[in-house]
């Protein structure tokens, strides 16, 4: 007889917020920033304000699905709302868009070392290094890595506040005007991008199950949300009122430029490289979660006992698209801007959406 | 790259497969194999020049891209 080692995870409303935290944060805060700088110019923070408000209405939706379909993931809510075969077409969709993200962002992350502390490294190098991480941690269970972003995410919010409170003084306000020169159009196109950035955490549809209270689900969203929101927000601005929108629009990561301006008397400089650390750390822990999610999808869509076996396979497959999907930083940096945000745009609110008005439609309960 | 990729799938298939075969979990197997083999077939495509899912989906969407974010 087959035994199934398969115990419940369970993790906790403050281990959720963290990890929703870090999931936002870490991606939009490494290359983003200066994208959308270089789309929306000096209206950029009221796009990211914008982009708020539509994730916690986006929030909402996922909130009461997970509360409509108790125990359950967007991946097996899908199979129960569309049945057993047209559920698991438009489920599998979720685990693949996550595969799809991991290896964006460990590329992105690879870039930034190469570009910044590790130039002479072929970035196949460091890739694999971080993969290696990224199973190793998966392989443990999505508790420890609840413990692990619970440890790490007040660790990345306070390096954050200590890198605004050192940069403010070379703040030039003015910087900051004219608003809206260029009218409405780029708020609303920019929102949208980094909305699909931000949108990332509908990882939540796969936290809620496992949260020890379901009905925390919004709550815990909506401050992760928020925090990052902030923390976006305030990089949007520093960035534009320290550097200017044109040249903060042409940096590769502003939110490392920002750490290199700190100066702390004539003694210490070059502290960069501390809040990179941090920084790479919890882009790591996000490629965990998203291949925890994907590694569980897939599991679920296939209907197998446990997910465990197919971990490192489905890292390896991450590891290979970050490496032969783009031949240059240039490629990854048009696909982000210019392709991601509709594929982004396509799973995270159409996808969703068109579940929970099925769900309606069709009146399938979880209970 | 290819020889690695399939050193490394090779690993993985002994690592976790052989579990599974003394566990005579069959399902999981062939899902772990599979897996592997889309892996290596990834690799395989990357070197015969055929685009894999994200070039065609980048082909796709890139134009659209271009006519609403500035370029």
């Amino acid at each position: 007889m087959v035994t199934i080692l398969l115990k419940k995870e369970i993790i906790s409303t403050n281990q959720f917020i963290w990890m929703l935290f870090s999931i936002i944060t870490s991606f939009t805060t490494l290359q983003i920033p200066g994208l959308l700088i270089f789309h929306a110019g000096r209206d950029a923070w009221i796009a990211v304000i914008l982009a708020w408000f539509f994730d916690v209405l986006l929030a909402m939706v996922y909130a009461y699905m997970g509360i409509r379909f108790p125990g359950q993931n967007f991946v097996q809510y899908s199979i129960t709302i569309l049945g057993k075969y047209f559920g698991r077409i438009i489920g599998l969709m979720f685990p693949l868009f996550f595969l799809m993200v991991t290896s964006l962002l460990m590329r992105a992350i690879g870039i930034l070392i190469v570009n910044t502390i590790l130039p002479n490294t072929p970035i196949e190098v460091l890739i694999f290094s971080g993969y290696i991480f990224i199973a190793y941690a998966v392989k443990k269970g999505i508790e420890v890595i609840a413990r692990v972003s619970e440890i790490l995410g007040p660790a990345y919010l306070i390096s954050f506040i200590i890198l605004f409170l050192l940069v403010i003084p070379s703040m030039k306000t003015n910087r900051l005007r004219p608003q809206l020169a260029e009218g409405f159009y780029p708020i609303f196109s920019g929102s949208m991008f980094i909305l699909t950035f931000i949108g990332i955490c509908i990882m939540m549809g796969m936290y809620i199950p496992i949260c020890n209270h379901i009905e925390n689900g919004f709550i815990a969203k909506f401050i992760a949300v928020t925090l990052g929101a902030f923390i976006i927000c305030s990089i949007v601005i520093l960035c534009i009122s320290i550097f200017g929108a044109e040249q903060a629009g042409n940096m590769i990561d502003p939110g490392l430029m920002l750490a290199r301006m700190i100066r702390i008397g004539d003694a210490i400089d070059r502290v960069e490289v501390i809040w990179f650390m941090i920084a790479m750390e919890a882009g790591l822990m996000t490629s965990v979660s998203l291949i925890w999610a994907s590694s569980l999808g897939i599991s679920q869509i296939i209907g197998l006992s446990t997910y465990k076996p197919i971990i490192y396979p489905v890292t390896l497959i991450a590891a290979v698209l970050s490496i032969i999907s783009f031949d240059n930083s240039m490629e990854v940096l048009n696909f982000t801007f210019y392709s991601y945000p509709f594929i982004g745009i396509f799973i995270e609110t159409g996808l969703e959406v068109f579940l929970f008005i099925m769900a309606l439609v069709l009146k399938k309960k979880g209970y | 790259m290819l020889l690695s990729i399939t050193l490394i799938s090779t690993a993985i298939a002994f690592v976790e497969g052989l579990p599974l075969i003394k566990k005579k979990m069959w399902k999981e197997l062939v899902t772990l194999m599979i897996l592997l083999l889309i892996a290596i077939l990834l690799v395989v495509e990357k070197i015969l020049g055929i685009p894999n899912p994200i070039n065609i989906m980048n082909n796709l969407l890139y134009p659209f891209g271009k006519t609403i974010f500035k370029s």
